[in-house]
């Protein structure tokens, strides 16, 4: 009856999950990939140095298991080695890796939300990190010495779910965006843990950047759900989405932030993330990583460059008179069809790309290559050079 | 027998759904419905903001405005329409199928009351009809997870454009079987002399 409507039992070697991949952060040296395979476990693979998943070992090294409801977000520390993960059941936990016992140690952070966490990450310098929830809040979290523990203290302005939050490389502010259709950013300044400095001069801008809990600018633009929000390595510019099938780049510097809108044809996107100053990569729905590009790392110029799967159709194998006969009366007994259908997308990810990491060179400017990971369960690696983008650097 | 030709159920070919349907051009109607349906069945994993731990279609409980999406209906005519409801994880499809006598409405109130029963089996039909409509789908996230999201449309445009033939063909069915059976009650009135 479903007339192939379910998904092949995909023999891809990029699929990590058959369930799909919601989350997943790799380390510092990209040795290991921690991921979510949509469950409540976090299944931490050895890559070998490799990014495509034949490369790596057949078995996740080790699966922490401490959530109970779906993992929605992981985030590695690459200054500290820990691992952050924030799931549906309201929890948040970091994990610290213990050499003698070859184990990842848990420590629940008591985030005091009482609904699901959707999306965590750590700040640049790694001594704090922002968790998004459903209750409406972003709890900041920060390592009390004293008790030995992940202590919160809450920004509460959001009027509904927030869905992605994201730091500002000065390690002072967040920038959030949920479904109350708008794109925050958010001082989230902490005395002891940020530096008094202030190489962009944002002082000038906002004046209450140094306030917690300050919402410096609100962008409105969206109106629609924001499903993602990106800072680039600069700290002056900033990318949204929203599900109207918009992205939003926003330009800091001026007196006020100027804010372009591009609404394209496809499907809305669900990720986005700067690779450079000038260069972002966003995808969703429509499976396939768009880039967009501005002329100058500064200034209110974006254009769609364009898509980074050049979606080739995928080759039929030649088939002999017998069985494509005998194919044909197989489909009209299973699935009722007269002739085999199209059976997969000509997209790599057969489903929406849920998440793109890039990985950047050593001072953090320049992405060339990213990886991304779908609900489809594959998880696969793509390189901007090889795929004709070029005058993506600064 | 005779006895036996007509007590013969009339013959519901499900094999129908999906096979030459897909070679007929879709009327601007069915165009409408189609790319509302692209763009609704975008949907994502989504915790309840009401109750922790839980997740709930928003499209069903509708307790936060700013999760819904505006419905849409696409009507033919008076008789036929799609309302498609949307929101960030779960949509609603309802349709109302083409009804001008009430044998008509009597079909389709059996055809859809037999597919509600095996709501189960079906995975992404609603049990119940939605006020003013004949059938409802409610496809979740869930279902666009492991499905692909272009074939549930097609699914349900399939379903749409063949509705109507299948409900003729069942009336003109009950046409005939009346015919036979009133041509072989009257057959014990000749016979006797």
């Amino acid at each position: 009856f479903f007339s192939g409507v379910f998904c092949p039992l995909l023999a891809a070697m990029d699929r990590v999950s058959k369930r799909g991949v919601t989350c997943m952060a790799w380390n510092k040296d990209c040795s290991m990939i921690a991921l979510c395979p949509n469950s409540s476990e976090i299944h931490i693979y050895q890559t070998n140095g490799g990014k495509f998943k034949k490369d790596w070992e057949k078995t996740p090294k080790y699966i922490l298991g401490e959530h109970t409801e779906v993992v929605s977000s992981i985030d590695w520390c690459h200054a500290t080695n820990a691992l952050l993960t924030c799931s549906h059941d309201r929890n948040a936990y970091v994990w610290t890796f213990d050499e003698k016992k070859d184990k990842w140690i848990p420590s629940l952070v008591i985030l005091r939300i009482n609904r699901a966490a959707t999306m965590c990450k750590w700040s640049p310098l790694g001594n704090k990190f922002a968790v998004a929830s459903s209750a409406k809040v972003v709890p900041i979290c920060h390592y009390e010495e004293k008790h030995k523990w992940w202590v919160a203290t809450t920004i509460k302005k959001h009027k509904s779910t927030v869905l992605s939050v994201a730091w500002s490389p000065n390690n002072k502010f967040i920038v959030t965006g949920g479904t109350d259709y708008r794109c925050r950013i958010i001082s989230a300044y902490q005395e002891a843990l940020d530096p008094k400095d202030d190489p962009h001069d944002f002082g000038k801008i906002f004046p209450k950047q140094h306030e917690f809990g300050e919402v410096l600018a609100e962008f409105q633009v969206a109106k629609a759900w924001v499903h993602d929000v990106a800072w680039s390595p600069s700290g002056y510019r900033l990318a949204f989405l929203g599900h109207g099938s918009t992205i939003h780049f926003v330009q800091l510097g001026g007196t006020s932030p100027e804010v372009t809108s591009l609404r394209h044809s496809g499907l809305p996107y669900l990720a986005v993330e700067f690779i450079s100053d000038k260069a972002v990569v966003a995808s969703g729905f429509d499976q396939n990583p768009h880039v967009y590009v501005s002329a100058e790392p500064e200034g209110t110029e974006w254009k769609f460059e364009g898509k980074v799967d050049k979606e080739e159709k995928k080759v039929k194998k030649k088939k002999t008179k017998f069985s494509a006969a005998a194919s044909m009366f197989e489909n009209a007994a299973t699935r009722g069809q007269k002739a085999a259908k199209k059976t997969a997308a000509n997209t790599v990810h057969q489903n929406s790309i849920m998440e793109i990491y890039p990985f950047w060179d050593s001072n953090r400017k320049y992405a060339g290559t990213f990886e991304t990971c779908g609900i489809d369960g594959v998880v696969t690696f793509w390189d901007l050079s090889k795929a004709g983008f070029k005058n993506l650097k600064e | 027998s005779r006895k036996s030709q007509i007590l013969q159920r009339p013959s519901f070919s499900m094999s129908k759904f999906g096979s030459k349907s897909e070679e007929k051009k879709l009327t601007p109607y069915l165009k409408a419905v189609k790319s509302t349906l692209t763009a609704a069945i975008c949907l994502r994993n989504f915790p309840s903001q009401v109750v922790e731990r839980h997740n709930k279609p928003a499209v069903e409980t509708q307790w936060a405005r700013e999760l819904l999406l505006a419905p849409v209906v696409i009507a033919k005519n008076d008789n036929e329409a799609v309302k498609i409801e949307g929101s960030i994880n779960a949509l609603r499809v309802s349709i109302k199928i083409k009804q001008l006598d009430k044998m008509e409405g009597i079909l389709v109130q059996r055809f859809s009351s037999f597919l509600e029963m095996r709501a189960d089996d079906f995975v992404i039909l609603r049990r119940k009809a939605m006020e003013g409509y004949d059938i409802s789908f409610l496809i979740t996230h869930y279902h666009t997870e492991t499905m692909w999201r272009d074939k549930l449309v097609d699914f349900i445009v399939t379903f749409i454009q063949e509705i109507n033939s299948e409900i003729s063909d069942l009336r003109l069915n009950v046409n005939s079987r009346g015919r036979k059976v009133a041509e072989h009650f009257f057959l014990q009135f000749l016979s006797k002399k």
